[in-house]
């Protein structure tokens, strides 16, 4: 019996594709977005991290992965964990609120913002505070030369922009809010396989070194937010053709 | 041979009183001719050229003496410093190339690039990547063409498809190549030794990509597009008679840089890595993602993957 339990565990630790999943479970602990799919995994005392099966405790690592699951499970689902009290926050508006660290998980190089227009919080603010209007209208007013096609008139300024802090975008189902510098965080919201190819290098350009420090770019560096759909370009010349006894004799003919 | 070459200049200046005391005689013909022999080669190149071995065979030394030489030559011709480095292969790394047809759109830039960094010849013009436009639904390389040129890219109803050196790790060209001036790097770099290369021309009847040039004469290009960051087997400035094709930008690469044409692409759709990186992109895409590579009928093995994104 315990043999075949250790032979049970091992064939769940060692089954393909267990490592891959482990590292996308890594690489997701230090995302925000995604925070609550790892949240039932990584419970404080879940380590699922634990390498030790490599170097030969496959069955003591096993077992220490079973409990430690059973444990979590039970802290998730009886007891007010922190990853659970942190989804039950409430969200919060005032510009106070915590908001997503920017550029901390990807070194993306800051497109700046038109100055005419920013900050927002200068005409959307205290101060001279503009009434938040949720009716979609085709009316922009001062923000007429915005030019709104974005999944046809499915999507609108509020859709993403927060109505009560316009510094900011919609905040992450944790209540942080998004900063402009991080809104791939917005965009992956609706766009969640793009988002996975983005950060895993395979969606969109990449600079920097291949063995080392890489720089991503914003969605929004290549893909206008309001008219997402990438512009057509001019192509540079075409190749010379190469030159055929039949088309010197075309042009002597000619003459 | 080398006791013609090793004093030509002393043959040269044997030869007058020869002919004043042998006159036609056989001693004085020989002699004529050593020092025609002898002009001829200086005449051509320097006797360290002449003589110059493999590039793989070359002692530190020699390879030290070989870049300044370089060095001088192309500061005499073109009047600027050149770098020309021999960086070798980093270990542990193994390079291959995917490219996003489906992001493709045809816009060349990677063709200009790669002219500008590797000092391509503009007339003739050599272009080591050719972007192939097919139709919808068409994967007949016959029926694509390279010469499209419309107002904006893309167009609808097409798609493309830049084909340049796969980097085959079965590579026919290395294997015909009859003085071994063209190998694999341990790197995975297909290579050209262009001092070796004797301009047979049998690699580029071998490749079935047509990923190798000749220079049918001296390469033009205009003094201020030259690039002088040069790398000894990668774009330093090439002669008459020798085949080159693309390296990966090795000159690039070997230090840690993205190919010019990766650099170049305004839609990323070009990916660079080390295949031997569990975690680097080119793995990621192979794992995820459905990817070809080009006329892998003919076992080949090119580190070129195409692959759709989506």
């Amino acid at each position: 019996m315990k043999r075949f339990l250790v032979r049970h565990f091992l064939n769940m630790v060692t089954y393909p594709g267990r490592r891959r999943l482990l590292r996308f479970a890594r690489n997701d602990k230090s995302e925000p977005v995604i925070a609550r799919s790892g949240a039932t995994k990584q419970s404080p005392t879940g380590n699922i991290r634990d390498r030790t099966y490599q170097a030969g405790h496959l069955g003591i690592a096993a077992l220490v992965i079973v409990g430690a699951a059973t444990l979590g499970w039970f802290v998730w689902s009886f007891g007010p964990g922190p990853a659970r009290a942190q989804t039950e926050q409430p969200v919060e508006v005032s510009p106070e609120a915590p908001t997503a660290d920017a550029g901390k998980e990807f070194p993306v190089p800051l497109k700046p913002l038109p100055k005419t227009i920013t900050p927002c919080r200068a005409c959307h603010g205290p101060e001279k505070d503009f009434p938040v209007n949720p009716q979609r209208r085709e009316d922009l007013l001062v923000h007429r030369n915005i030019l709104v096609n974005h999944g046809g008139v499915r999507v609108w300024c509020l859709d993403c922009h927060h109505p009560d802090n316009r510094n900011y975008l919609l905040p992450l189902s944790d209540g942080r809010l998004i900063p402009f510098e991080q809104s791939y965080l917005l965009c992956g919201k609706c766009h969640g396989t793009k988002f996975r190819d983005w950060r895993n290098g395979i969606h969109g350009k990449r600079g920097g070194y291949w063995n080392g420090e890489k720089t991503y770019f914003l969605c929004v560096t290549c893909h206008n937010p309001h008219t997402p759909r990438y512009k057509p370009i001019e192509p540079m010349p075409p190749p010379q053709k190469p030159w055929t006894p039949k088309e010197t004799a075309r042009k002597a003919g000619s003459h | 041979m080398s006791d013609r070459d090793d004093n030509p200049i002393d043959e040269r200046t044997d030869k007058a009183p020869d002919a004043e005391e042998a006159g036609t005689g056989r001693r004085g013909f020989l002699a004529g001719m050593a020092g025609l022999v002898g002009a001829t080669m200086l005449a051509s190149c320097s006797w360290q050229e002449f003589f110059q071995q493999q590039f793989t065979r070359l002692t530190k030394e020699e390879v030290q003496q070989t870049v300044e030489r370089l060095k001088a030559e192309y500061r005499a011709k073109y009047g600027m410093d050149f770098v020309v480095g021999t960086e070798a292969p980093i270990d542990g790394t193994l390079f291959a190339y995917a490219l996003d047809i489906q992001r493709c759109i045809g816009c060349r830039q990677c063709v200009y690039g790669c002219v500008q960094e590797n000092n391509l010849s503009r007339d003739p013009q050599i272009q080591y990547i050719r972007v192939l436009r097919f139709k919808d639904g068409n994967m007949d390389l016959e029926q694509s063409t390279i010469y499209y040129d419309p107002e904006e890219v893309p167009e609808k109803g097409y798609y493309y498809m830049p084909v340049q050196c796969q980097h085959c790790a079965n590579a026919p060209c290395t294997k015909v190549c009859p003085v071994r001036a063209t190998w694999t790097e341990p790197d995975g770099i297909v290579v050209v030794d262009y001092n070796w290369c004797i301009g047979c021309r049998y690699c580029m009847a071998a490749c079935p990509y047509m990923g190798r040039w000749f220079n049918y004469t001296d390469p033009k290009i205009p003094i201020d597009q030259i690039n002088p960051v040069t790398h000894y087997l990668g774009n330093r400035p090439r002669m008459r008679n020798v085949v080159e094709k693309c390296t990966f930008c090795i000159q690039r690469v070997r230090v840690g840089k993205y190919p010019m044409c990766v650099e170049v692409c305004p839609v990323g759709a070009r990916k660079f890595g080390n295949l031997l990186d569990p975690d680097s992109e080119i793995n990621r895409i192979i794992q995820t993602k459905r990817v070809f590579r080009l006329k892998e009928e003919l076992n080949t093995q090119p580190k070129f993957y195409y692959f759709f994104a989506t």
